[in-house]
């Protein structure tokens, strides 16, 4: 009898080790799998993050030979120049025709911030096409001379421009 | 023994398995080399688009009417040292001549309100040869004066500009 009961309690030992290494096997594969998930969703966050980056400074070289924003003498348009007076005269143009210039600006909102000198001081939003619910976006600022055309002077200034996602 | 060398098989298993974890953590989450030479190529750019950008700018505080450039500005005062010989802001009560007055609106106008803005540090310097032609600026990424750390990554750009006897070094080096 007793030689019995050794047995169930030898039997019984070793089930409850069995258990043991079941279980903590378990948390060891669902910590694995919490820890695998969180890493997916950062690592795709970052995704995204570098993707809007690449978008915004595709944007801003785009905008650099956009005729509407270039300078140009005897309708020959002078690279890496911008002609202050057509930003201006094109703010409102773009604003109305905002599909026609989706295809070529996206979602992005596009800035230039005038600073020195200060006289001129000051913000044009050239572009803004926000996306119905963005959930992230990425700013490149780069500086730039604006050229006026009417003083023949350049403006030192910032072009900003902010891609959706 | 056969029970003993199971349990420890097991436990190396384990411990394996964490080495590996870990292993596997360090490899992303430390920069790769494309996004070091990434955030390199950017301040290189920035730089490069900073320097043309101010050379370029014409000044009408200095003078409304001639406006020059902060490029002329400079030059006038290489050929002009040590204080330059154009006058700033004749009419104001504090005319000042070119050198003071460029290393002003650079250091306040320009690289304040862009790299120091933008959290980076930097080193502007203006040199004939070895020599500095206005006194150099230098703040770090935390906004205090002083040079880039020895271990910060540098990025710059160098613009040669004529005057009408040599040629001098407009330079900005960006470090974050």
């Amino acid at each position: 009898m007793s030689t019995h009961l050794l047995i169930m309690k030898k039997a019984q030992v070793k089930m409850g080790e069995n258990i043991a290494v079941l279980l903590l096997f378990t948390v060891l594969l669902v910590l694995g799998i919490i820890f695998y998930v969180q890493y997916q969703r950062g690592a795709l966050r970052d995704e995204l993050r570098e993707q809007r980056l690449k978008d915004a400074i595709q944007i801003s070289q785009r905008i650099a030979y956009l005729p509407e924003v270039q300078c140009s003498e005897d309708a020959i348009q002078k690279e890496n120049c911008y002609d202050g007076v057509k930003i201006e005269k094109a703010t409102p143009i773009l604003k109305a025709n905002k599909n026609y210039y989706y295809g070529i600006l996206g979602y992005s909102k596009v800035e230039i911030e005038l600073l020195y000198p200060p006289s001129d001081a000051k913000t044009i939003l050239f572009y803004d096409n926000k996306k119905p619910g963005t959930v992230s976006e990425e700013m490149v600022q780069a500086p730039i001379a604006v050229y006026l055309p009417n003083e023949d002077r350049y403006v030192f200034a910032v072009l900003k421009v902010v891609a959706y996602g | 023994m056969a029970k003993g060398q199971t349990e420890i098989l097991g436990i190396a298993i384990v411990v394996v398995l964490v080495i590996m974890g870990l292993l596997f953590l360090l490899r992303f989450s430390t920069p790769g080399d494309s996004d070091i030479l990434k955030q390199r190529l950017g301040r290189a750019q920035i730089a490069n688009n900073v320097i043309s950008a101010m050379l370029a700018t014409s000044d009408t505080v200095c003078d409304a009417v001639k406006k020059p450039r902060l490029q002329d500005l400079l030059i006038d005062c290489a050929e002009n040292q040590p204080s330059g010989s154009v006058v700033c802001k004749q009419q104001s009560t504090k005319p000042t001549l070119s050198c003071q007055y460029v290393k002003g609106v650079i250091a306040e106008e320009i690289l304040a309100k862009t790299v120091e803005k933008w959290k980076y540090g930097y080193e502007f310097s203006v040199k004939r040869e070895d020599k500095l032609i206005i006194p150099e600026l230098k703040k770090t990424s935390a906004g205090q004066d002083g040079k880039c750390p020895a271990i910060a990554e540098l990025d710059s750009q160098e613009y040669p500009l004529p005057t009408t006897t040599d040629i001098i070094k407009v330079k900005l080096k960006i470090c974050n």
